[in-house]
């Protein structure tokens, strides 16, 4: 057993390393891998899985700290009547200390769950305001009730696996806006310099070559955005 | 000169629907500069889109031709540059760039980095003919200013796409230079981004604006070499 003091220090460390990896330029993926296995060492935990609803509304399994297809199985029994599923639906951490003598709807999940050897469970709402995006579930091998403070360190955790796909998706969105907007500002550019590709070959002026290059386009059935592309990176010549 | 209060300045960016090309005189009107200029840069093609005269134009198409001086820093590190004096401080930052325009009467600079939400869109820049330097609350004034100026400017070029032409007024397009590209990638063999290099660099060596440079490309008088790379007189 750890003591207080182990894992006050190892709850330290864990917040450390996880707003590193979130300020760094970093990959989703890895960063909830590293969320997930921080939440078991810190919590003493078996096992622990993260999930996300996805765009039609389920929950899956996004990362946990073992790639078996029988624990995903079971996160995912959880996920559709399970303590999972309760803390997803009313967004709020959800104990199931003794899975043994859980509700008997929760039984395809109860049966999967000890057979594996996990006897308790913890799942901890991921929110954003009012709406849920995830769980993050911690399994023990051992019917034991979790303490407030573990309680409240999972909370955090799953606060900071939020904040984290916040930031990604905030990013990603920036990025397409951003390549959205570079190529429509930069489609102008091109169409600019294959007149000059064109007047050059052609000894004519740039407002001819403008002519030339959309009667061509017409007469191919190609857009004025690819032939002046063609031209500048010399693919394309007539 | 300093002819309105901040608030008004704010309250007329804040409904302002005229054209953009005037938008760097307005700003001026709050603050103790000689001129100002509002230039594209980051996600959207480097460009002047207002100066409130020819020393301010001149300013923006020195640093974009020479990609250098504090808009380029600006840019780079998304915070405001600020040179209380010019003569004194820029030939260590920015030899080309101070070089350029020591004949010039200029004695401070002040750019502000322009985003729109996340991305950054441009540059507002101040001048002043003396040394001078601003208050903080100054400062805080332009970043403020700066923000409104950034959104104006982000619906004006998504307007002016979208119409399909130049997303800068006619009189500060560098279509010129674009359409000059495009003769040298045929003339010197070269990729468009080289051939971009060889009219700055020949601007540079010629001190001539890369404007002028493409004029004469364009009217045939210079013609670039394959072998030599570079330019000719014919």
């Amino acid at each position: 057993m750890m003591s207080a003091a182990e894992k006050e220090r190892l709850l330290n460390d864990a917040f450390a390393t996880v707003t590193s990896t979130l300020v760094r330029e970093h990959d989703l993926i890895e960063f909830l891998q590293t969320v997930v296995e921080l939440s078991r060492d810190v919590t003493g935990s078996s096992e622990v899985g993260l999930l996300l609803i996805d765009d039609a509304g389920r929950l899956d399994v996004v990362t946990s700290t073992r790639e078996s297809g029988d624990l995903i199985e079971t996160m995912e029994l959880g996920a559709e009547a399970g303590p999972c599923h309760e803390s997803f639906r009313t967004g709020t951490i959800i104990t199931d200390p003794d899975i043994a003598a859980s509700p008997v709807e929760w039984a395809r999940f109860r049966d999967a769950a000890l057979g594996l050897g996990l006897r308790s469970v913890v799942s901890v709402p991921m929110r954003v305001g009012d709406t849920n995006i995830g769980v993050l579930s911690l399994y023990r091998d051992s019917v034991v009730a979790a303490g407030e403070r573990d309680l409240r360190a999972a909370q955090a955790l799953a606060d900071i696996a939020t904040i984290g796909i916040l930031h990604e998706r905030q990013a990603r969105d920036a990025k397409v806006l951003e390549q959205q907007l570079a190529l429509t500002f930069n489609r102008r550019i091109a169409i600019e310099q294959a007149k000059g590709v064109l007047a050059q070959l052609h000894g004519i002026t740039p407002d001819a070559a403008f002519t030339e290059i959309r009667l061509y386009a017409r007469a191919q059935d190609l857009t004025l955005n690819d032939v002046a592309a063609g031209l500048v990176n010399r693919t394309l010549s007539f | 000169m300093v002819s309105g209060s901040f608030g008004d300045t704010l309250d007329l960016l804040r409904h302002y629907d005229g054209d953009e090309s005037l938008l760097a005189e307005v700003i001026t009107r709050s603050f103790p500069v000689s001129g100002a200029t509002i230039t594209l840069g980051g996600s959207l093609p480097g460009s002047t889109v207002s100066a409130t005269g020819r020393l301010a134009a001149l300013l923006d198409e020195v640093q974009l031709d020479l990609g250098e001086g504090p808009i380029w820093d600006a840019l780079k590190t998304m915070a405001p540059i600020i040179v209380t004096d010019l003569p004194r401080g820029a030939p260590s930052l920015w030899p080309a760039f101070a070089d350029t325009i020591a004949d010039e009467e200029l004695g401070a600079i002040f750019v502000f980095p322009m985003r729109f939400g996340r991305l950054l869109i441009g540059t507002v820049t101040l001048y002043s003919d003396d040394p001078v330097g601003l208050f903080v609350d100054e400062i805080g004034q332009m970043v403020l200013l700066t923000d409104m100026v950034g959104r104006l400017m982000m619906r004006a070029s998504l307007e002016r796409a979208a119409e399909g032409g130049d997303i800068v007024p006619e009189r500060f397009s560098r279509r010129t230079i674009h359409q000059a590209v495009g003769m040298i990638i045929v003339q010197a063999d070269v990729s468009a981004e080289d051939a971009e290099l060889l009219i700055r660099g020949h601007a540079f060596a010629e001190k001539a604006s890369m404007h002028d440079v493409a004029a004469d490309i364009l009217k045939r008088r210079l013609e670039f070499d394959p072998v030599t790379m570079w330019g000719e007189d014919r």
